[in-house]
């Protein structure tokens, strides 16, 4: 074997997630139509037990209420920022819903940006990356009082464009536009999309 | 069946769940860029192809900030797992200062101004990459003769597992360190 590149693009946590909810459906679908190749089993093992924890993991993260159209904005609208392609990255994937969890992603932040730039760096991440809050925190306390969730029904449902809009007016930020509601249709071309810009991340 | 798919599947039997030395932790196939003609050897039925392909790969950069699990607990401290990748390991020197290690609980305790942080099992934890380390450990080859018997001697007294790929992480950082201890 000879590795060409061994960074050829970043993804971020959302194209991975995305990448791997595809193949499991394709697998599904392909394990019941060729049951004579041994259905599931024709993937082999390791595949199949790397899939489901990494996907169990991302399910956790912040990007399990992202979608591709979000993605795009939050890319198209960061780029006016002085941040590096990897920050941009790391706030894509974590993202951070206080001061302190932005600058800890940020380089050399103090010198940087100014409390006011941070300040206005997080609005925009709550506009363009909704994300309701109280469920995050009520997820946190969850942890901490039984110890490890033990399946995924933790997190919150996808794109509940009615849970947002009780959000936007309790903390009075900004409402996002359409993206929230628009969400779910997008699925199917987020992979390829974002893949060609390599904007992107991590696994 | 389709050839791209049949060549995913091998190959994904060949590297998913496994580390590539200097590359990372392969998670699955992304796409096939190019696949030859199928050859035949003599002497074997299978059909065999020479294959460029891209791959998922975890590999964090250096300084990349990640969250995981607190795992384990030892005075030398805190192992971290993110479920699909176990090898990440916070040594007590990459701590708060004021963090100390409490005996009865086997836990780490950050102390300041006062406040007690805890950092129990299970919490997840915020935490930045400051090294990777990978370690070959692809069989050697058995020798023959006598060099045999002590190389078996060798290997029964060795430490159990080496992991292939590690990272070395900290958390002396505001922001970093048990999420909830954040919370604003």
């Amino acid at each position: 074997m000879e590795v060409v590149d061994e960074r050829a693009a970043l993804l971020s946590n959302y194209e991975v997630a995305a990448f791997l909810k595809e193949q499991t459906e394709l697998q599904k679908n392909f394990g019941a139509e060729h049951s004579n190749l041994g259905g599931l089993n024709f993937w082999g093992e390791n595949l199949l037990t790397v899939q489901f924890e990494t996907s169990d993991y991302l399910s956790k993260t912040a990007c399990s209420t992202q979608d591709a159209r979000q993605v795009q904005d939050f890319l198209a609208i960061f780029k006016q920022y002085p941040l590096t392609k990897a920050e941009r990255l790391e706030i894509l994937n974590s993202r951070p819903r206080n001061i302190v969890e932005l600058v800890v992603l940020i380089e050399e932040c103090e010198e940087r940006f100014g409390q006011q730039d941070l300040e206005g760096i997080l609005d925009k991440i709550a506009q363009v990356l909704p994300r309701d809050e109280t469920q995050d925190e009520l997820m946190d306390d969850e942890e901490e009082a039984e110890g490890p969730i033990t399946n995924g029904h933790a997190h919150l449902p996808n794109g509940n464009a009615e849970e947002y809009e009780i959000k936007y007016e309790d903390t009075e930020m900004a409402h996002p536009d359409e993206c929230v509601q628009e969400g779910d249709e997008l699925v199917d071309d987020a992979g390829r999309d974002s893949d060609g810009d390599a904007q992107d991340d991590e696994e | 069946m389709e050839k791209n798919l049949a060549v995913t599947s091998e190959l994904n039997k060949k590297y998913a769940n496994k580390v590539v030395q200097n590359v990372g932790l392969c998670i699955s196939v992304f796409d096939i860029l190019e696949a030859s003609e199928g050859f035949i050897y003599h002497s074997d039925g299978a059909s065999y192809y020479k294959v460029k392909f891209r791959i998922i790969v975890f590999r964090p950069y250096i300084g990349e900030v990640l969250t995981g699990k607190i795992k384990s607990s030892t005075e030398k401290g805190i192992k971290v797992s993110m479920g699909f990748f176990d090898d990440i390991f916070i040594p007590a020197d990459f701590m708060q200062p004021g963090t100390q290690f409490v005996n009865e609980d086997q836990v780490f305790l950050w102390n300041v101004d006062g406040a007690e942080f805890w950092m129990d099992l299970n919490q997840t934890i915020r935490f930045r990459v400051q090294a990777e380390a990978f370690e070959d450990v692809t069989p050697r080859r058995a020798n023959t003769g006598p060099r045999r018997a002590s190389l078996l001697e060798a290997s029964s007294t060795e430490t159990p597992k080496i992991a292939p790929y590690s990272l070395t992480c900290s958390v002396n950082e505001d922001g970093l360190g048990v999420t909830s201890w954040w919370k604003m």
